[in-house]
């Protein structure tokens, strides 16, 4: 397992700009922001790799439990305090791999405690206590055969009497199983590095994309409408999920990236070495770190995409910019409550108006 | 089937020992005597071509200082989840002058463990011993061991669904002290205290094959909880003109004979217990 890369410098620079932004800077480095923000957005590479980590995560945290402290089921593993008769569900945290349902309605299926297996048990397997570690991570890109999006893609019989036949469910292969196959190798993969420790999942995730292809639909959740692009990463990835990261379902945190490699769209190349943020909480946010000193890192300032808010985060504080206009602005309010505060609209300013003073352009 | 195969062991290891205790020889009498001593938790071992025929485990002196033994328990146990598991012991008695004795003792256990899923996990146990035994005088003697056991196994991957291959391993050593007080040439008071000092963290590395990700994971799991498990155990051991009892009933943890591991008491609400039936000729 290849060390994690030390992310504590870039998250550093985000945390103390230390740049002065001028005219003169950002006329040297505004044409690269619009390009890089475009690439990023447009490439969704962000959205690919949130996927396989949220899976991941998925995984690990279908696979947690706890142990029961007290009663008559003490040491057994649990999710809930029910699962725990005379007892409560607060024991220590473990990691339950290959667990089994035996009986019950969820019969064969995957289990972490007695409760995923109603009128059933959860058996066999290996339970790590309090477990920690690290995980790889390899995921092969679904390719740009645009017959992706369909419902029983990849999937096949095996075993029994349609033994290779393509099927939707077990229903449709006697005496066998229907398995989903993984995607060609050849659409490229991505291979990820992530961390366990007593808090649950590392915030450091890392490694590296070869040349991982997908599609990307214009319009719509396929190719259908009004087709895809094809998109495609080769580089190297590292994230950082923040302190407090959750899951999936929590979303509102911050996600720094680091690539490094060549985004493809549609056969044109676009080479990256640049930190970003995103925030999928927050529509369109992203926040590009801008790093004008040498050596790297010591003279750095923020651009900042959001849906209502464009702007530059330096050394002085916060201010508007537009990269159409070529300007930069500050927004106080005048008048009311908020007189002489910064603002982005006419609602930061109760009883007063959100008003625009342009401080440098390019 | 397979609980007429139960009953045939059973039946088989309390035959043996029952045929034993009527047929044994009047020169290898089982009363406590100079030469008779206790094996387990002891430096001492059968002596060559000596039998020893127990509900627990059976024995065989092959040399003056090497007894061979094997546990019933994981081979019944194996007949009852449909998969034995072999275990064989050496112990020699290197050392056995005036009043100390010494050994030493290696073995292993294998066997298959058969998930509800038919993937199979296969573990290896290998127990290596240290014991010493000082006789005080003609009634009391006391006994004081070592034994690390290195634990490592294995899963096989499963065709369909999720499938996982992995090994995973785990150390422990523990330590043992027992106090034998004869109160008779029948009866003897036994007083046993058995700590585990050490455990390692169990060491996974294993791959998850659930579709698109594979997981290949290396884990450490904390088993710093059965640090320390300990067990004390007042006893007796009762020997007889043939036959012999060894029963003892304490408090904390249980270490499992046959299988060198430790429940901990909270599973078994503390009670520790030593038993076994057994004749010697």
């Amino acid at each position: 397992m290849p060390p994690a890369p030390d992310l504590q410098p870039v998250l550093q620079a985000y945390a103390n700009p230390t740049a002065v932004v001028t005219n003169e800077i950002m006329a040297t480095v505004a044409d690269e922001i619009a390009t890089t923000a475009e690439e990023i957005e447009d490439s969704k590479i962000v959205e690919e790799l949130l996927e396989v980590i949220t899976d991941v995560q998925q995984e690990l945290e279908n696979a947690t439990a706890r142990t029961c402290q007290g009663g008559s089921a003490n040491g057994r593993t649990c999710s809930m305090d029910d699962d725990c008769p005379g007892g409560s569900c607060s024991g220590s945290t473990v990691l339950v791999i290959g667990g089994i349902c035996s009986g019950g309605s969820n019969d064969g299926g995957d289990c972490a405690a007695d409760s995923d297996c109603p009128d059933g048990t959860c058996a066999g397997g290996v339970t790590l206590p309090n477990p920690s570690g690290a995980f790889r991570i390899n995921y092969v890109c679904p390719g740009w055969d645009e017959g992706q999006f369909e419902p029983d893609y990849l999937k096949s019989c095996r075993g029994g009497a349609n033994d290779g036949s393509a099927c939707a469910d077990d229903a449709d292969c006697p005496e066998g199983t229907c398995v989903e196959a993984r995607p060609d190798s050849a659409n490229g993969a991505i291979n990820l590095f992530m961390t366990l420790d007593s808090a649950g999942v590392g915030r450091v995730v890392w490694g590296t994309a070869n040349n991982c292809q997908y599609l990307l639909p214009t319009e719509g959740d396929d190719c259908e409408a009004a087709g895809c692009s094809q998109g495609s990463y080769d580089g190297g990835v590292a994230l950082d999920l923040g302190p407090d990261w959750v899951n999936e379902a929590d979303f509102r945190l911050p996600v720094t990236f680091v690539l490094e490699g060549n985004l493809g769209l549609d056969g044109e190349d676009f080479r990256i070495n640049q930190s970003f943020r995103v925030d999928v909480g927050v529509e369109s946010f992203l926040e590009i770190l801008v790093d004008i000193g040498d050596p790297a890192l010591t003279e750095t300032f923020n651009y900042i995409f959001a849906a209502d808010l464009e702007g530059v985060r330096d050394a002085t504080g916060f201010f508007g910019c537009s990269l159409e206009e070529r300007r930069c602005f500050e927004q106080t309010c005048e008048g009311g409550a908020n007189d002489g505060n910064v603002c982005t609209d006419d609602a930061d300013c109760p009883e007063g108006t959100c008003e625009r003073r342009e401080l440098f352009s390019w | 089937m397979r609980a007429k195969r139960t009953i045939l062991l059973v039946t088989l290891v309390v035959g043996v020992t029952l045929t034993g205790m009527g047929f044994s020889p009047r020169s290898a009498r089982a009363y406590h005597t100079y030469k008779e001593r206790l094996l387990d938790t002891t430096a001492y071992s059968l002596h060559r071509r000596e039998l020893r025929l127990g509900l627990m485990n059976l024995s065989y002196g092959i040399l003056d200082q090497l007894q061979v033994t094997t546990y019933t328990m994981p081979w019944l146990l194996g007949l009852i989840f449909e998969d034995v598991a072999p275990n064989l012991e050496l112990k020699s008695t290197f050392y056995d002058r005036k009043k100390l004795a010494l050994s030493a003792s290696a073995g292993f256990l294998t066997g298959t463990i058969l998930q509800p899923d038919s993937t199979k996990i296969r573990y290896f146990l290998v127990p290596v011993s240290l014991a010493s035994s000082v006789r005080i005088n003609s009634d009391f003697s006391t006994h004081f061991g070592a034994r690390y056991t290195a634990v490592n196994g294995d899963a096989e991957t499963q065709p369909e669904g999720t499938a996982i291959e992995g090994a995973l391993v785990v150390d422990f050593l523990q330590l043992w002290a027992m106090a034998e007080w004869r109160l008779s040439r029948v009866v003897a008071f036994t007083f046993t205290l058995r700590w585990v000092p050490y455990v390692s963290n169990l060491v996974l590395n294993a791959t998850v094959d659930a579709g698109n990700p594979t997981i290949g994971a290396e884990l450490r799991g904390d088993l710093s909880e059965l640090r320390n498990s300990f067990a004390v155990i007042p006893g007796f051991v009762f020997s007889w003109d043939r036959a012999n009892i060894r029963l003892g009933v304490g408090y904390s943890d249980f270490f499992v004979e046959g299988f060198y591991l430790v429940v901990p008491g909270d599973v078994l609400s503390n009670v520790s217990i030593e038993f076994d039936v057994f004749v010697r000729f």
